[in-house]
């Protein structure tokens, strides 16, 4: 009954809350991140073409048959660089997945083993400095010799990527959770008998991942930029994958005879791209708590009322 | 107020693009280079990279660059004789002239009771770079040392001699060879115009020999002057350039182009664009597209000949599933779209390859005919009737040559077709030259090209004995009864050898296991302010022929 009566009572101020909802500030902010995801989607219904076929003689200037062009091996310019969204997209999410998600763990875990005894708190430390040691090295020259090491391939540039970008994470996590390990309800959580490893994953990390999960998008954009620069210098995908960077490359020396299409629009999508998830980077934290409070508030009224 | 930066940053965004489009456009003036290097006697020339090894005897090292230097620092008793056609200085496969030794009757030939004796005339009064006297123990000298030492095409050359003793010094300037069983296909004065004949300034060399290196190997991996070449090296930059200086003392005559810097500029795009605004006078290692791309600008002129000899090699490894299957080899080869290739990727500067013997080998009456054309139904015929109506092939390039990867990517797309579906490796250099050496590869496509032209030497693409070789092809006794019927009907350019050759040839087409895909045009451009471009066994261009325009 009491439930009930809540409901009613809350049913008018939640649609208000949703009337409130900040569709504007929402879609600013999402949307670059859409529209790449959706190039990415819906990519082989946008390409006109096979990117990986030749289609029509070498270095076609961009024409209304071929919008952006061809390239030196005949392939149609625009389903390439619309294709390079999707590896850039699948590899944006997947390495901004892993290199959080391990940051998460690996952060939680050295911020916790400093005060700690034992072999948690030298396995801690030692984590700690590897990963200050990594942050020292390039992001680029670590790559490199990473895929260098495991040879071109799908997994060895994901690990690769994933092991660049997930300095971030573990630093913003540790800090997070060195500030969380002194509140009291950690503290009475111990009390209480809570093994310290349910502690960490029920209190800590839900209480700490707000920062690096605020930092995947800069994860993917920075991944996009790693995968381009690498596919530049021919180190990760091979001929013909249509990755930007790749592209780039290729088209490099005709740019120099004046042939600029194979260079200038997958160059273009880049920054669009980086340009893009930048914007969202910065606009979704800022928007995110409005966001959150329109969604929140029936239940935390709830909560109070009950 | 900070969403106002989205149309700023967007803003910036069109006006980075704009100034890429117009400096791109700023290169497609035709320059005319002419005025900027008419009547020089020297010249800048824009190269790939900087060389490497001094010394392509005791340090092999194998690059367009090294070839380069080896070629204009150092001679051998021999070179081959020149025409020129349609504006080109080529080689005449079957002629000689001497360099080091007379110029108009270099050698005599007598036939011995077991084999042949090479007598060479030397020429008098040739000093070496370091001012030394030329005589008879300098080729002495550099025999010796070539038995001694470990590189490149040495083997070759080791492969007459038991013992230096077979060099005889009959005086200061006359020098006999006694070669041992020898037939046919003897190409002993082939072997001498090319890169493993240099000689040596034995008295020069012996100054920089240490206990430990006696052939001076060390010292020569990064000097000059040892040599009796045109060119001797004025000045190196590491990374940047290295300038040479015309040898006043050349047996042949002091090089009308007295100064040359070689400027190291990565990319062929580049370099070609430095040659059509003026900046240089000659490009090397260009790439067909770039060659193609300012051909038609004044000021510049692009070598081509009749016959050319470098090649791409495509090697269907036949100890190596699926192509230790002839069938699906001949399907392979099939499915190579030859006329997109040399229409699209190489611009119409290639020809098509009539497989391993060319008309440069001088076989009387040898076939231009293709060995293979681009045929989808016969290769899906013979998939079919190898049970094999898919088929999954890795084929490696090296990421090195920008043609060759294209070719690999536009048979990957025509080869689709048939039922191959082609996986392009590229690796880097060096992998790809480590991966080869080590025979791993499925199969592989690969620029190369036959230093010696004549049939005989075809055989040395082959490594026979070595059935696990990346060179795709495992000599058989029936190739080898082939090659010594050949052999026996007479001398290689011979009307009765000549349908043997063709029948050699004729059976490694159809092993097609390993063969030329399409013979490319020389890779170089000049600033029509020169003339006597030249186009040579090795591919580097000749400058000590070169001239200003007009001169």
């Amino acid at each position: 009954m009491a439930e009930t009566h809540v409901s009613a009572v809350l049913l008018p101020r939640a649609r208000a809350a949703r009337t409130h909802f900040p569709w504007g500030g929402a879609a600013a902010a999402f949307l670059p991140l859409i529209v790449i995801v959706l190039v990415a989607v819906l990519a082989p219904l946008i390409a006109p073409h096979d990117p990986e076929k030749t289609v029509a003689d070498t270095r076609l200037a961009p024409s209304g048959e071929f919008w952006f062009g061809t390239d030196s091996v005949g392939m149609d310019v625009f389903s390439r660089v619309v294709f390079g969204a999707r590896i850039a997209v699948r590899f944006g999410i997947t390495v901004a997945v892993c290199a959080t998600a391990i940051g998460i763990l690996v952060g939680t875990f050295i911020g916790l083993s400093e005060r700690s005894r034992g072999i948690q708190s030298a396995l801690g430390g030692a984590l700690n400095r590897v990963s200050d040691y990594i942050v020292a090295i390039p992001d680029i020259i670590l790559a490199i010799v990473v895929v260098g090491i495991m040879g071109a391939s799908d997994l060895s540039l994901l690990i690769a990527i994933v092991l660049t970008l997930v300095q971030a994470p573990i630093k913003l996590t540790r800090m997070e959770v060195l500030r969380v390990r002194n509140e009291a309800y950690l503290e009475a959580a111990e009390l209480g008998g809570e093994s310290r490893a349910r502690a960490a994953f029920v209190h800590v990390i839900p209480n700490s991942i707000g920062p690096a999960m605020r930092n995947m998008p800069l994860i993917f954009g920075n991944c996009v930029i790693i995968l381009a620069s690498l596919g530049f210098i021919g180190v990760g995908v091979n001929a013909p994958t249509p990755e930007w960077g790749y592209m780039i490359s290729s088209g490099l020396s005709d740019l120099m005879l004046g042939e600029w299409w194979e260079t200038v629009f997958p160059a273009v999508f880049v920054f669009l791209s980086v340009l893009g998830i930048a914007y969202s980077s910065r606009a979704i934290p800022r928007v995110w708590p409005r966001i959150a409070a329109a969604f929140s508030t029936p239940s935390k009224k709830r909560k109070n009322l009950a | 107020m900070r969403n106002r930066r989205a149309p700023r940053l967007l803003t910036a965004a069109a006006a980075a693009a704009a100034l890429v489009l117009a400096a791109t456009g700023c290169t497609d003036r035709a320059a005319d280079s002419s005025s900027s290097a008419s009547a020089k006697s020297s010249i800048t020339v824009a190269i790939a990279a900087m060389p490497t090894s001094y010394d392509l005897e005791g340090n092999w090292a194998a690059s367009n660059e090294n070839y380069t230097m080896w070629s204009q620092t150092m001679v051998g008793l021999l070179r081959y004789k020149y025409v020129e056609k349609n504006g080109v200085l080529v080689q005449d496969f079957n002629q000689y002239q001497g360099v080091l030794a007379d110029y108009d009757k270099p050698f005599t030939k007598t036939k011995t009771a077991d084999g042949l004796d090479y007598t060479f005339h030397l020429r008098k009064g040739v000093v070496s770079q370091a001012g030394n006297p030329f005589t008879a123990k300098d080729v002495y000298y550099s025999f010796q040392r070539k038995l001694s030492v470990d590189g490149g095409r040495l083997p070759q050359i080791k492969a007459y001699f038991n013992s230096i003793d077979q060099v005889q010094i009959v005086d200061d300037h006359t020098v006999t060879f006694h070669l041992h069983g020898v037939g046919n296909d003897d190409i002993f004065p082939q072997m001498l115009t090319g890169q493993m004949g240099r000689i040596w300034d034995s008295t020069e060399m012996k100054k920089h020999a240490t206990d430990t290196d006696q052939w001076s190997e060390e010292w020569a991996a990064t000097h000059d002057g040892a040599g009796f070449g045109p060119y001797e090296v004025a000045s190196k930059t590491a990374d940047q350039q290295v300038v040479l200086k015309a040898n006043p003392h050349y047996p042949l005559g002091e090089p009308k182009i007295n100064k040359i810097t070689m400027q190291v500029v990565a990319d062929s795009g580049t370099r070609a664009q430095m040659l059509s605004s003026g900046d240089v006078q000659v490009a090397e290692a260009l790439a067909p597209s770039d060659q193609e791309a300012i051909s038609k600008k004044s000021g510049v002129q692009i070598p081509t000949v009749e016959h050319p000899i470098e090649f791409v090699d495509l090697a269907l490894v036949q100890n190596k599933a699926p192509f230790d299957d002839k069938l699906v080899r001949q399907a392979f080869m099939y499915s190579v779209p030859y006329s997109q290739l040399i229409k699209q990727v190489y611009r119409g500067l290639a020809i098509t390859s009539p497989g391993w013997l060319t008309p440069s080998m001088g076989v009387p009456g040898t076939s231009t005919k293709p060995a293979y054309t681009y045929n989808i139904g016969k290769a899906k015929h013979l998939l079919e009737e190898a049970g094999k109506p898919s088929v999954d092939v890795t084929l490696t390039v090296s990421n090195a040559i920008p043609d060759i990867v294209d070719s690999a990517v536009m048979i990957k797309s025509y080869a689709a077709k048939a039922g191959f579906n082609v996986t392009v490796k590229q690796l880097n250099a060096a992998d790809f030259a480590t991966g080869r050496a080590n025979a791993t590869f499925q199969s592989l496509l690969a620029a190369n090209r036959s230093q010696t032209q004549t049939p005989s030497y075809i055989n040395n693409f082959f490594m026979p004995n070595d059935p696990s070789n990346n060179g795709a092809f495992v000599p058989t006794a029936e190739w080898k009864k082939l090659n010594a019927d050949a052999i026996a009907a007479g001398p290689m350019t011979s009307k009765e050898a000549a349908p043997y050759w063709e029948k050699v040839n004729a059976f490694v087409i159809d092993d097609a296991s390993q063969l030329p895909i399409l013979y490319r045009q020389p890779n170089q451009a000049y600033s029509t302010s020169l003339q006597g471009m030249s186009y040579r066994y090795d591919n580097t261009v000749d400058y000590s022929v070169l001239t200003p325009a007009g001169k």
